[in-house]
């Protein structure tokens, strides 16, 4: 029999700090720093969230919970494309979806592929990151690429390195969309530290993932962007939408800094890489 | 000190005259610029540009660029690179005059007023928007650049039957009407000619309207991309002289290019390198001086003046540039435009 | 209304034209490619659907043909933007309203418009340049 364990009562008070210390500061995530409050944006009492931040989770792939899964075309591609398993970034694990627009989903996934033949094919079918179409809040968020964001006194841009999207958040007036857009109208304010995004004004061909979950252009979106620790975000994001949901529902997910030294933005402007699937169905194969 | 050191400060010499001269013209179109020897009548104490919070000259707002001046002196203003109001007011007259000859006649123009309706555009007070070379207009080609353009153009030829210009696949239109990318530095364009600016420690960020473009230029000496990168809209280095923002652009593509896509003759921009300066000139103007090389293309470099106003009614905040979403709704155009040139030629094989 | 308003747009355009070096900076727009200059039409509905986006904007048509059958069109118009920053948004052409459009005929013989003017119920006209039809107060009074 072992010699029992024998901790001096230092030690043993040092370790149950240590426990108290962590057990306070896990939550669902685990907060990096309890209290953490960021350094303020220079002439404002605002923390500064200029840089390049990036999601690092498979939401793209799938918002809900998902095993690990063949790319759409394994003989073409074998393993690269294939998808990656993911915890799901929605609390709860399920969008409340009204029974019409779950089956809707599951043709939205069967259908995301399919190259449009007509216009009207192109407006209702397809997953639009394939055809290169601004991606919407909140995909554009999670969509795999760095964003970065541009936080003035009284404005806030948002440029997101996927198809050169943009938003810019109005943060000190509270004009009204002249029309529906692709990446929505976004109204800022301050909650404490955290960033408040309002996003109406969303057009409703903008999915929510790969996995074919989508809304419709009733959609309102609250974002809530908070600093944690001076190299991430904690990312929460509301959505309603009455057409589509039975409920709101939530999305949360940390964000990362991206601290390479001499990190910029850089290009991934993808509408050459999608035009033969959106537009060659068109083209005659007469050899012209 | 290098031949080539002696050819950069001559190129930017124009550049640098025209900042002192600008610090003496209240705003571009309203006064018209001194005569040589001559104080500016009325001319204002020098502007003092704001700062912002942490000390950076402030170039910040939401500007148009839309502007009467043509790019290019015309023929009928050589030797002339100033205009008086009278003579301003005379051209603005004759233009508007020609246009409405154009709409009349030219049944094939369905881009009428409407589509340029916030774009109305007030001259400079100079004749063209090239300040050098002398004569205002850009420089000769070199004999590989013209070689090239004749192939483009031929290309171009190639693919006509009769008045129809046929579009087999989208790679027959142009980049800039695929919306792939819109070539820099931004110009005279017939609309949506919104930019702002957006200052950040160790950052000015230029936010352009049209194709939504985003250039968040460093200003803390960091070195370009590697030289093996090629950006649509180039590597922007910015850093500060006095209240003049200058930013040195490379790392262009050199798939910039045909015709329709460039501003200056749509050669490929794979060799190019601007030199942008920023400076306000007043609190409703932003003058925006460039200098753009490429010894591939052009025999010498040239440098233009286009002043950003930010003072016009329809450009007053940022809710002003709305989403120009441009790919996302041109599924009809190229639609139209394929199955157009597939009618044509189905039509040309019967005869 | 203004002769200075057009006269202030026009200019506008022309310089825009005007600063085009010998080739054509920008083939903005495949007019050429897509409808047919040799084929103007008239052609009058109700307003069904309208779409305030880029690069342009279209607005679908009921058309009513003289055997009683209703036929849809769209109607190619300009970008949203300058409209929105003069004032116009999704609401300014409700979905029922009677309009007359001119325009050029597409190509390849589907019912689509590039459209050259716009007239309202009331006669006022949209696109065209003679007009405002939306009352705008004039620019450039001193």
């Amino acid at each position: 029999m072992q010699e029992p364990c024998r901790l001096s009562t230092a030690v043993r008070i040092v370790l149950a700090v240590m426990v108290i210390v962590t057990w306070c500061a896990a939550d669902g995530f685990g907060q990096v720093q309890a209290g953490y409050k960021a350094p303020r944006l220079a002439g404002t009492q605002h923390p500064d969230l200029n840089g390049i931040w990036q999601a690092l989770n498979s939401a793209n792939y799938d918002i809900e919970p998902h095993a690990a899964a063949p790319s759409p075309f394994p003989a073409l591609m074998g393993t690269i494309g294939a998808q990656p398993a993911g915890q799901g970034v929605v609390e709860g694990g399920r969008i409340p979806y009204q029974p019409w627009a779950l089956a809707k989903k599951k043709e939205n996934f069967e259908k995301r592929l399919a190259r449009p033949t007509t216009h009207e094919l192109n407006e209702t079918t397809g997953d639009p990151e394939a055809k290169c179409y601004l991606p919407g809040i909140p995909r554009a968020t999670y969509i795999g690429l760095p964003f970065q964001i541009i936080e003035t006194g009284s404005q806030i841009l948002i440029s997101y390195e996927f198809a050169s999207a943009t938003r810019m958040v109005y943060m000190d007036r509270k004009p009204e969309a002249p029309a529906n857009s692709w990446m929505g109208w976004s109204i800022g304010s301050w909650d404490g530290d955290t960033l408040v995004i309002d996003v109406t004004a969303q057009n409703d061909k903008t999915w929510f993932d790969r996995a074919g979950n989508f809304h419709s252009d009733a959609v309102h979106v609250v974002e809530r962007y908070t600093p944690v620790s001076p190299y991430h975000l904690m990312y929460e994001a509301t959505i309603e939408d009455p057409k589509v949901f039975t409920l709101p529902w939530k999305i949360r997910m940390p964000l990362y800094r991206r601290i390479e030294a001499n990190i910029q933005p850089l290009e991934f402007k993808c509408v050459e890489f999608s035009e033969e699937f959106i537009y060659g169905s068109l083209v005659n194969k007469r050899g012209q | 000190m290098s031949h080539r050191f002696f050819e950069r400060i001559c190129s930017l010499l124009p550049a640098a005259a025209l900042l002192t001269l600008s610090a003496q013209v209240p705003a571009a179109g309203q006064q018209p610029a001194p005569k040589a020897g001559q104080p500016a009548a009325n001319a204002p104490a020098r502007f003092t540009v704001p700062r912002t919070a942490w000390g950076d000259p402030d170039l910040q707002g939401v500007y148009t660029f839309a502007t009467l001046t043509p790019f290019q002196r015309p023929a009928a203003q050589a030797g002339k690179d100033v205009l008086s109001e009278e003579e301003q007011k005379a051209l603005e007259e004759q233009l508007k005059k020609k246009q409405e000859e154009n709409i009349a006649t030219n049944e094939h123009f369905s881009y009428n007023a409407l589509w340029f309706a916030s774009d109305e555009g007030r001259p400079t007070g100079r004749t063209s928007i090239i300040i050098d070379p002398e004569d205002g207009r850009l420089p000769p080609m070199t004999e590989q650049a013209q070689k090239l353009r004749a192939e483009m153009q031929a290309k171009t030829a190639a693919k006509r039957i009769g008045k129809d210009q046929l579009v087999d696949t989208w790679e027959d239109i142009s980049l800039y009407n695929r919306c792939v990318s819109r070539p820099m530095p931004r110009v005279t364009q017939e609309y949506n000619q919104g930019v702002q600016i957006l200052q950040t420690p160790g950052f000015v960020t230029i936010f352009y309207e049209s194709m939504h473009d985003v250039r968040s230029i460093p200003l803390d000496g960091r070195p370009h991309l590697d030289s093996s990168m090629r950006l649509w809209n180039g590597d922007s280095r910015g850093h500060w002289e006095g209240d003049t923002l200058v930013v040195d652009w490379t790392n262009f593509s050199d798939r910039q290019k045909s015709d329709g896509s460039a501003p200056f003759g749509g050669l490929p921009q794979g060799n190019m390198h601007v030199t942008e300066r920023f400076r306000k000139a007043n609190a409703n103007t932003l003058d925006y001086i460039v200098t753009v090389e490429d010894p591939t293309v052009w025999t010498r470099p040239f440098t233009f003046y286009l002043p950003w106003r930010g003072d016009d009614p329809t450009y007053l905040g940022p809710d002003d540039l709305f989403e120009y979403a441009c790919h996302e709704g041109n599924y009809r155009m190229m639609e139209n435009s394929i199955t157009a040139a597939q009618a044509v030629r189905a039509k040309a094989e019967k005869k | 209304m203004t002769k200075r308003f057009l006269g202030a747009i026009l200019t506008a355009a022309c310089g825009a034209l005007l600063c085009v070096s010998a080739v054509p900076a920008w083939a903005h727009h495949s007019f050429a490619s897509e409808y047919d200059a040799d084929k103007p039409t008239k052609i009058q509905g109700t307003v069904k659907k309208v779409e305030w986006i880029n690069p342009h904007s279209w607005i679908t048509i009921d058309v009513k043909s003289p055997n009683g059958t209703v036929e849809t069109w769209e109607i190619e118009a300009g970008a949203p933007n300058a409209m929105f920053r003069r004032g116009f948004n999704k609401d300014s052409l409700p979905v029922g309203t009677e309009i007359v459009v001119t325009g050029y005929l597409a190509k390849n013989g589907l019912h689509r418009v590039n459209g050259r003017d716009l007239t309202l119920p009331d006669g006022r006209k949209l696109f065209m340049a003679t007009s405002n039809p939306f009352g705008e107060p004039e620019k450039n009074e001193k």
